[in-house]
């Protein structure tokens, strides 16, 4: 009986914490003029940079001028957008989709830094 | 002359006394035996099929150390010398807080995640008795890697997802054991393009023992309700279980790179036709 106890408590425990879930965009920032420091920066720092670094792969994107690199000769948008370039980055998962449209909007406009 | 007669026939009788009630005892063993139904031992030898889990339990008071690493896209060839230069760690430990209840955590390279887990034993299959193994199984995720800097709403709740699986296997011969897993798992963040909040997947996995200490393992799961745009696969793995004795080596083929539950069940990558594939090892340690 002890068993089917804990597995109630677990299964309800589960119910009480996940009772409200969120989609990526409820929670992302909106913005219709992303920036390199206030958006992109981030989104690299915490998804490619573990390793995109130094020369431990290429490309580096520890830097504007090496992300805006990456987007304009090698095809950062296409690899972490589709499968069409190769292996979709990040390795592990797909971005959430609203990190996907802010680089692409940042893209579109130009490559603002600040 | 009557005394030493006497006493043979005492020592006569005690020790045909002695020989019948021996013969009563093992009767007795015999009653015993037939009336409490042996478990099934050895369905699974490690505590993993390949990335889902076996119903196999550690026993009470046990630790065991868990290091698992699975490399990157084996398919590149030499650009990343067969995915050896994009390792993913997983790294934990797990004890056995009695023999039906075993309690885990770990932590894992992408996106940082801590994954804590509770494994229990319901039922054991028995000889002659009762036909399958129940095992139940929750996981629960903690993302680190998510950063208010992107997500400036983020809350904490926001990091966690769930799995709740019950584990139910069969030992049809000694080289033949087969497992099907109803599994629930909830994101309390996703992606609405590729995701679901709550996925069902039925995971279905067995082994074929080759010898004492080699078998194979076969696990494969597919998601029942899956988002139609979905960019994720159906997990197909297949592994090789090593007993080297003091441990159990398991190397696995799979198209998924991640190592916790809720990514290995609903956003596994790779593609056996023509899509990535990742090959890596689970090895456990006992203490």
């Amino acid at each position: 009986m002890n068993k089917i106890k804990i597995f109630l408590i677990a299964l309800s425990g589960v119910f009480i914490v996940s009772c409200e879930s969120n989609t990526y965009s409820e929670i992302s920032k909106q913005t219709g003029n992303p920036t390199y420091v206030a958006n992109i920066e981030h989104i690299i720092e915490h998804n490619c940079l573990s390793c995109h670094y130094g020369a431990n792969q290429f490309p580096n994107l520890e830097t504007y001028e090496g992300v805006k690199n990456a987007c304009t000769n090698v095809n950062l948008v296409c690899r972490i957008e589709s499968e069409s370039c190769g292996e979709r980055m990040p390795q592990g998962g797909k971005l959430p989709q609203p990190d996907i449209d802010l680089i692409k909007l940042w893209v579109a406009n130009g490559f603002i830094k600040e | 002359m009557n005394v030493k007669l006497f006493l043979s026939l005492v020592f006569g009788l005690s020790v045909i006394g002695h020989a019948s009630a021996q013969d009563d005892l093992l009767k007795e063993l015999d009653t015993v035996k037939s009336k409490k139904k042996q478990v099934e031992i050895a369905t699974f030898k490690g505590l993993q099929i390949c990335n889902m889990q076996s119903t196999r339990l550690t026993s009470k008071g046990e630790w065991y150390v868990l290091i698992s690493h699975r490399f990157g896209d084996l398919t590149e060839g030499l650009d990343n010398f067969f995915g050896l230069d994009d390792a993913y760690t997983k790294l934990g430990g797990i004890y056995g807080v009695t023999n039906w209840l075993s309690i885990g955590a770990s932590r894992q390279t992408n996106n940082k995640i801590y994954e804590l887990t509770t494994k229990y034993r319901f039922k054991n299959q028995e000889t002659d008795g009762f036909p399958v193994t129940i095992v139940g199984y929750n996981t629960m995720d903690i993302n680190s890697n998510l950063s208010t800097d992107i997500y400036p709403n983020l809350e904490f709740n926001n990091r966690l997802a769930y799995t709740t699986q019950l584990l139910i296997s069969r030992k049809f011969s000694e080289a033949i054991s087969l497992e099907v897993a109803p599994i629930y798992i909830h994101k309390n963040l996703y992606d609405q393009t590729t995701e679901r909040e709550d996925q069902l997947i039925v995971g279905l996995g067995g082994r074929y023992k080759f010898t004492k200490r080699l078998s194979l393992n076969l696990e494969y799961a597919p998601r029942i309700n899956a988002p139609e745009n979905t960019v994720y696969h159906d997990l197909l793995s297949v592994g090789l279980d090593i007993d080297t004795g003091g441990h159990i080596f398991q190397l696995v083929f799979s198209n998924c790179q991640t190592m916790n539950d809720v990514y290995v069940f609903s956003n596994a990558t790779g593609k056996w036709n023509g899509g990535s594939l990742y090959f890596g090892f689970n090895l456990y340690r006992v203490f």
